[in-house]
């Protein structure tokens, strides 16, 4: 990207810098749920992620006046994603991790049938379980990639790192959960 | 015949050129083993596509809104209060130009020409005599200090050549 004519999200960010609340609320609204999923996938729990996005919004804003439009927005965004995820594994034992399976039956009570949602329940904290446990180093360039569908360049931009250590972490990730969750496979 | 690693997951994910691809596709057309391998990591590409975060809580933008305007109150505090702390500083800074501007400026004697010199005697000139005493005073009491000192020295050298002298014996 070199400037805001091709990412208007540049352009939103530029008038986030001067304090316009409607160009926040675009970005939030845009991108709350990306950021959300992000940070539940790595810390397994709900109300922890919801906790990380707000206060990636929060840096977000302090940090409008340094953005510069040359770099790409999600690029920029999802840095500050990586760091509030980062941090929050020195704090991580303050919160309460029941709070994840109390969330999960409040939303899906009453949507499908009871056998169904019991197996898709299991299957999901299954696979979220799994990759919660991947060490720190695979665990973000697998989530990027495969559940927010970033380009392995993207990603080694975000992780600043070669996309060669990309292109190996996210097969070791991927081999990794393969083996924890073969019987499901 | 070496297996296929991350170039497989590359192949999965589509992040493989042309010439990549095909020398994967190629590699795969005769190895068993690397093909287990990628329709097990398909079965995972799959599993996991199934997978969906919980909805997110429909306050999620309220929350951070009243954050924003709360953050955005303090940014503005912090702008005003430097602006009035700059201010201060600007002031009062202009306030000691002033004065020292003011304040006639005093060469030191030897810079002033001998014609214009102070002609008085100085034991007319009472700041100037008591600091001459005052520094004359310390002078002397230094001057004893190191007498002091002297003495002791040599009382010491006493004692030591005395020593000598019995071992010697």
């Amino acid at each position: 990207m070199t400037g805001h004519d091709e990412d208007p999200d540049a352009g939103l960010m530029l008038r986030v810098a001067k304090g316009d609340r409607r160009a926040f609320e675009s970005l939030v609204g845009k991108y709350q749920k990306a950021i959300i999923n992000t940070a539940f996938r790595y810390t397994g729990n709900p109300s922890v992620a919801e906790e990380l996005a707000q206060d990636v919004f929060v840096r977000l804003y302090r940090a409008a006046s340094k953005y510069r439009p040359e770099a790409r927005f999600t690029t920029w965004l999802f840095t500050i994603v990586r760091n509030v995820c980062v941090n929050y594994r020195s704090r991580e034992g303050k919160y309460d991790s029941r709070m994840d399976t109390e969330f999960e039956r409040e939303i899906a009570a009453g949507q499908e049938d009871p056998q169904a949602h019991l197996i898709r329940t299991e299957r999901n904290l299954r696979i979220r379980s799994a990759v919660k446990r991947l060490p720190e180093s695979l665990r973000m360039p697998l989530i990027l990639h495969q559940f927010e569908h970033m380009s392995y360049e993207q990603v080694a931009e975000i992780l600043e790192t070669s996309l060669a250590a990309v292109k190996v972490r996210i097969h070791r990730a991927r081999v990794a959960l393969a083996d924890e969750l073969k019987d499901l496979l | 015949m070496e297996h296929l690693e991350e170039d497989l997951s590359a192949y999965i994910s589509g992040e493989l050129d042309e010439s990549e691809r095909r020398s994967v596709e190629s590699h795969l057309s005769v190895c068993a083993a690397c093909m287990t391998k990628l329709n097990q990591l398909q079965k995972l590409e799959s599993l996991l596509s199934e997978e969906l975060p919980p909805e997110t809580r429909s306050d999620f933008l309220t929350r951070v809104l009243a954050r924003f305007d709360q953050e955005r109150k303090v940014i503005h505090f912090r702008f005003r209060r430097n602006v009035a702390i700059l201010a201060a500083a600007a002031i009062i800074a202009f306030f000691t130009l002033i004065l020292f501007l003011e304040k006639p400026v005093t060469l030191p004697t030897i810079l002033v020409h001998p014609s214009k010199r102070p002609t008085a005697p100085i034991s007319s000139q009472p700041e100037g005599t008591a600091d001459a005493e005052m520094i004359a005073h310390l002078d002397d009491l230094e001057n004893m200090e190191v007498i002091r000192q002297l003495d002791d020295l040599d009382q010491f050298d006493a004692a030591m050549m005395l020593s000598e002298s019995e071992v010697t014996k």
